[in-house]
């Protein structure tokens, strides 16, 4: 129809007629549409489809047989035109000038089969046995270049001629030996690559594999999922780099906050046009068509939104890849676009925008048409009504958010407790923004004696409810929910440092790694240790140890015994650490008091808490696969207040050990003590004096860790920053309604500063009001769910100074220093004459 | 006599060069205690501008405007802000109210501005919404208010605090003619108690309720009538009326 | 026409003499409208003369003396008057107009000046009788005061002519331009 027609070219004019709320609008939508478009393709980028995991694992092949298989089993399966390439990979030792390093090494045919898994990315890859490509971090600890030479332990000498890559992993310890290697080891190391020929059938061979017959030891065949011929026997192929649920749901959330701002600029925009609207009223057009005028804004900045959104977030993301690379330490593909979500993210937007314009649109059809053409403002309903409304949504919110914390408690499932604990949330935040309206009219009561300028800006936020109260609501969301991750955080913070379990004393130092015996005492030299001492391990041959035993120990001060219980009931105390030790280990352990018991033959045992008569206990040996009848012996408890697996619990002397037949093991272990806490110097010494062995680090127990600090810090540093931004779009387009009032003021002899007054004022009623309400609104779920499994909660004094303090003195601050004063006259002129 | 405002070759124009357009030549204009001045003129012919510079919103290119003693031209826009809440009152055509402000708050403004607390501001505004007959109406929101109750507020914030100059840039114009009347003769009463007015109009019926009346034509004083200095009344001369047969 | 009616309707209130009757019209119209006494008895006159009116007393050749009262065929008319509207006549043959149309077309009068000119007039008249109305006590003299709107609207509406014609001139001009 006409009138369809008239409507749309009217949405149309308002866009262009006032440019920058409608570019305002349309970023609204643009932006988190950009930021879920930037996202999807990354992440599609990163993650590798199946046929790139297929082609890392398996390069050409269709199909992998793991090593196991026989010679014979595979000549069996595989006849004829059937190709096959061994690939070999294990780890060795790299020998250095005084150490040695960990590395990977492989066999294969890089131009065979095995073309893909890894790039021979400089000179040539070996066709010898006598040579090595290596790669890039290899050649970095060796100091070899091609033409150089490394040295493998076991091996010896190889000439390097090539630098490999391993996709996957750009700072690998990589180290390919000629492909000859591979078809030399034995059935249980290689590996095989299989190409089958044009038209085979490979079912057979997957049977064959895991039902070798009664002879046969089955082995493993993973087979090419990602596409081809044998795809679709593999069920599960899936596309990789499907969106994450996350950036949906992060996605959906920005997108509520800007559908938030979004609503309130339409409300601007209906406002402005009430005239125009009555106008078409009473020629005759009906309240959808009226309604139709403001959805149609909604559609085209939508659109615009949406469709640039993508664009730039495509464009975002083509500027990153570049940087993906060393980011992700892989080599990436090309980017990788998923339409289908892009077009998600893209409706996503749209359905944001045309939701913002719905509430507007709604009011615009309902306003009596005498009322639009008068251009007065519509009388506010009843700001009661709002508190109703707002407190029956909190009340909602709040039983969702305990029953979902309970249901997180009972049941198994956890899709539909966060589902309910994230709608509490969401709701009890926008139950907390209805409020809003009936607050603004209870602190209007209030403004009476208030100077002009926060009279005049407090009144102006009351009576434009349909814009203050979405603001309100945008600021309040962010707020809620970081002063909610800040509670739930600290309350986090101070239940794991209420249960914390040292793992090491303060003043220890565990260089740990295959040369601690080595770095060890380089590493007391620089720390100044009191006592320093490898830890040997007792061992059984090969792969035989010793543990101790005493089922019948009672702990002194059980935690959570049951009612009634006596004390240490149901408990009984073991020991898998035990480690041969001498006086200096004792000190170093703060154990030294034992060193009488030890030298009697006793087991002294390193414990966190105090056991009842634990005087004897019974040593166990294992053979590697059964334990021998234990023997008992006196044992000494020292109550270290460490435990953790990382030093020993139990310590035996070297006599003792013999006793059992037991070895000393590897001393991959070796603790200082210093006379202090550990401070982060001290650790950064001896990691430094370790360093020179590239496997082998320094470690040191730093109490809990509180790595949410930063991040609370950054959250609310983001939501200050988000807060104080729709604060200041709040306040422009309010600027744009208060025109004529400038004038007023200005004539009527107001410094020209006063509007910067009001705009401040305007930005800390926005703020005040939207940080008060997100303490409750944030600490409300909070609350729920910890009050569900009993913890207490920790009020984040940090986040809510943030939200009530700093936030009205930054949204104040803000506008007043970007604020601007009355314009010169000559800036009303065209309204005057 | 005093003499309350002064125009002394007051001139202004807006751009420079080829663009440069004048919206008023050199006018001089003098306006006593007592008088109502109207300014008349088609749309464009400087009506407006001239207003501005008297209110000490714009400032001449050229020549002085003295306000009460005052070169409006040489003070600092501090002080301009200053002579205009104690000595001018302006009252525009339409959307003269804070909208977020009760009648009786948008009459205390100048006063508030001006510093005075806000309890003495509030029954100076009293006392000024009485003198415009709408005592009753101090906690009406302008929305709530007719317009020609708007127009009556407007001119009680002109005036109060005893301000003696009140520059009008057609009040009346969205007024249906006897409420426009009754915005008239405050202005003519405020003049007949020793103030001053200057309203700037292109309705003759309302021009006529001033002392003196100025004609404007593309930037400059084209003419300006007085009535008769006899207050008898004359019949319609000529063809004025066409009424006699 | 107005006079006789005027006339008619101060006798429809009670009989009068031609004195009494001439300072009440005057009085009625709040001096805006001075009578010549000659002019009061040639309308009595015409008036008895059509049956509208009827001496009551005094001798017939002294007028001073004579007093007058309405007939019922002059009450009737009076009623009939004060029912119909009053349509003017149709073209403007009024002075001004005529005046303004010649120096059109003269072309070689400066009508813009003129027009001015008459502007002026018409503007001090205005302000004459606007003088007139802030002076009258809006309660007493309602009847004054809706006179006095009469000839401030006619006068209005002339400038209101002035200005249009002006405004037509210099259009046109600007377009020869």
């Amino acid at each position: 129809m006409s009138a369809t027609g008239a409507i749309i070219r009217l949405a149309r004019r308002d866009v262009g007629r006032s440019p920058w709320r409608s570019l305002l609008v349309a970023l609204l939508i643009l932006l988190p549409v950009m930021g879920m478009a930037w996202g999807i393709t990354i992440l599609a980028t990163v993650m590798p489809d199946a046929d790139a995991r297929d082609t890392h694992q398996m390069g050409a092949a269709d199909l992998i047989v793991e090593p196991g298989s026989s010679a014979a089993q595979r000549n069996a399966l595989f006849r004829g035109e059937t190709r096959l390439e061994p690939v070999m990979n294990s780890g060795k030792r790299l020998l250095l000038p005084g150490t040695s390093a960990n590395v990977s090494i492989t066999s294969r045919d890089l131009e065979g089969l095995a073309r893909g898994t890894f790039t021979i990315v400089g000179g040539r890859q070996p066709s010898d046995p006598g040579e090595v490509a290596i790669s890039a971090r290899v050649a970095e600890i060796t100091g070899a270049s091609i033409g150089g030479h490394v040295e493998l332990e076991g091996i010896g000498a190889l000439i390097v001629v090539g630098t490999v890559e391993d996709p996957w992993d750009l700072n690998g310890r990589l180290v390919l030996l000629d492909a000859s290697i591979a078809r030399e080891s034995s059935d249980d190391n290689a590996a095989w690559l299989v190409a089958l020929p044009e038209g085979a059938d490979p079912l057979p061979i997957l049977e064959a594999a895991s039902n070798p017959g009664p002879t046969g030891v089955p082995f493993q065949v993973n087979w090419r999922l990602g596409r081809g011929r044998l795809a679709e026997l593999g069920g599960t192929a899936g596309a990789g780099g499907a969106p994450t649920p996350v950036v949906v749901v992060m996605g959906g959330l920005v997108l509520l906050e800007s559908a938030l701002v979004a609503a309130a600029a339409f409300a601007v925009s209906i406002r402005r046009r009430q005239r125009e609207l009555g106008l078409l009223a009473a020629a005759g057009a009906e309240p959808r068509h009226l309604a139709g005028t403001v959805l149609g804004e909604g559609l085209v900045l939508g659109l615009a939104g949406a469709i640039g959104g993508v664009a730039v977030g495509l464009l975002a993301a083509a500027a990153t890849w570049p940087f993906l690379d060393e980011i992700t330490n892989r080599r990436n593909p090309p980017l990788v676009l998923e339409p289908v979500a892009l077009g998600a993210a893209a409706v996503i937007g749209l359905v944001a925008a045309l939701v913002a314009a719905a509430v507007p649109a709604w009011s615009a059809a309902r306003m009596p048409v005498l009322l639009a053409l008068s251009g007065r403002r519509p009388p506010s309903s009843g700001a009661r009504r709002y508190l109703r409304l707002g407190l029956s949504v909190v009340a909602l919110a709040t039983v969702m958010t305990i029953g979902g914390a309970t249901l997180s408690l009972t049941s198994s499932d956890s899709t539909l407790p966060v589902l309910l604990l994230a709608g509490g949330a969401m709701l009890g935040t926008l139950g907390f923004g209805a409020i809003s309206p009936w607050l603004l009219e209870r602190l209007e009561g209030l403004s009476a004696r208030m100077p002009l300028a926060g009279r005049i800006a407090l009144r102006d936020t009351a009576r434009a409810r349909s814009r203050s109260a979405p603001i309100v609501t945008a600021i309040l969301a962010s707020l809620a929910a970081t002063i909610a991750i800040g509670a739930y955080g600290a309350s986090r913070d101070a239940e794991i440092a209420a249960n914390w379990q040292p793992w090491m004393a303060p003043d220890e130092i565990l260089i740990e790694g295959p040369d601690a015996e080595r770095a060890g005492p380089n590493a007391a030299l620089a720390v100044n240790a009191v006592a320093s001492s490898a830890i040997v391990g007792a061992a059984n041959g090969e792969t035989g140890y010793a543990w101790i035993d005493a089922p019948l120990a009672r702990l002194a001060q059980p935690k959570d015994p049951p009612p009634g219980a006596p004390p240490g009931f149901g408990l009984g105390f073991s020991a898998h650490n035990v480690a041969i030790a001498d006086e200096q280990l004792l000190r170093a352990l703060h154990a030294e008091a034992a060193a009488a018991d030890l030298a009697r033959g006793a087991v002294v045992l390193l414990t966190q808490e105090a056991w009842l008569g634990l005087d004897r206990v019974s040593v166990v040996i294992n053979d590697g696969i059964v334990d021998a009848p234990g023997v008992e012996l006196p044992a000494r408890v020292v109550v270290t207040g460490v435990g953790g697996g990382n030093l020993p619990q139990a310590l035996m002397s070297a006599a003792t050990a013999t006793r059992f037949g037991l070895t000393a093991g590897i001393p991959y272990r070796f603790v200082l003590r210093l006379d202090h806490t550990v401070a982060e110097a001290d650790l950064q010494g001896a990691a430094a004096a370790s360093a020179q062995f590239p496997d082998t680090y320094a470690d040191a127990d730093r109490g809990p860790s509180r790595p949410d600090d930063l991040f609370r810090l950054l959250l609310v540093v983001a939501s200050l920053l988000f807060a104080v931004t729709v604060t200041g779009i709040a306040v422009v387009l309010g600027e744009a309604e208060s025109r004529p009032d400038q004038r007023t003021l200005l004539a009527l002899g107001a410094e020209p500063r006063l509007r910067r007054r009001i705009t401040a004022a305007r930005a800390g009623v926005l703020a005040i009001l939207a940080g008060c309400l997100a303490v409750p609104a944030g600490l409300l779920p909070v609350w729920g769910l910890l009050a569900s499994r009993g913890a207490d909660i920790v009020i984040p004094v940090f986040e809510i100074a943030a939200a009530v303090g700093m936030l009205p003195l930054l949204a104040i601050g803000a506008t007043w220093i970007l604020g601007r004063p009355i314009p010169d006259w000559s800036a009303f002129r065209s309204s005057t004459t | 006599m005093t003499t309350l405002v002064q125009l002394e070759g007051a001139t202004r124009w807006f751009g420079a060069g080829h663009t440069q357009v004048t919206a008023l030549h050199p006018t001089s204009l003098a306006v006593e205690a007592g008088e109502l001045l109207a300014v008349m003129g088609p749309s464009g012919s400087g009506k407006t501008t001239l207003l501005s510079l008297v209110g000490g919103l714009d400032k001449p290119s050229a020549g002085r405007v003295i306000v009460d003693g005052k070169d409006v031209g040489s003070l600092e826009p501090k002080n301009l802000a200053i002579l205009r809440r104690r000595t001018l009152g302006y009252v525009f055509q339409d959307l003269n109210l804070l909208a977020g402000l009760t009648a009786r708050e948008n009459v205390a403004i100048p006063l508030e501005l001006d510093g005075r607390p806000i309890g003495e501001a509030k029954s100076a505004a009293d006392a000024a919404l009485e003198s415009v007959g709408l005592a009753s109406l101090g906690d009406r929101f302008p929305d709530d208010l007719s317009g020609g109750e708007q127009q009556r507020v407007a001119i009680a914030r002109a005036l109060v605090g005893g301000r003696r100059i009140l520059l009008t840039d057609e009040p009346t114009g969205a007024l249906d003619s006897i409420t426009g009347e009754s915005v008239m003769r405050l202005l003519r009463a405020h003049c007949d108690t020793g103030g001053t007015a200057i309203l700037v109009t292109h309705d003759a019926a309302h021009a006529a309720w001033a002392d003196r009346v100025v004609f404007l034509r593309d930037g400059r004083v084209v003419d300006e009538a007085q009535p008769a200095p006899s207050h008898e009344m004359t019949a319609p001369v000529g063809a004025a009326t066409g009424s006699s047969v | 026409m107005s006079v006789r009616y005027g006339l008619l309707a101060l006798l429809d209130e009670a009989p009068s003499h031609g004195y009494n009757l001439k300072t009440a019209f005057e009085r009625r119209t709040g001096g805006s409208w001075a009578l010549n006494i000659g002019q009061v008895y040639t309308t009595i006159q015409r008036l008895e003369r059509d049956g509208l009116v009827e001496s009551i007393a005094g001798a017939p050749g002294d007028d001073d003396r004579r007093e007058y009262r309405i007939t019922p065929t002059g009450h009737a008319q009076l009623a009939a008057w004060f029912e119909n509207p009053v349509v003017s006549e149709a073209p403007a043959r009024d002075e001004l107009t005529i005046k303004v149309l010649l120096a059109v077309a003269a072309g070689d009068i400066d009508v813009t000046a003129l027009l001015q000119r008459q502007r002026r007039a018409s503007i001090e008249q205005l302000q004459a009788y606007t003088r007139r109305k802030a002076q009258a006590d809006p309660e007493r003299d309602v009847a004054f005061l809706i006179l006095l709107d009469a000839l401030i609207f006619r006068t209005e509406a002339e400038v209101r002519w002035l200005d249009a014609s002006d405004a037509r001139i210099r259009s046109l001009k600007e377009a020869n331009r």
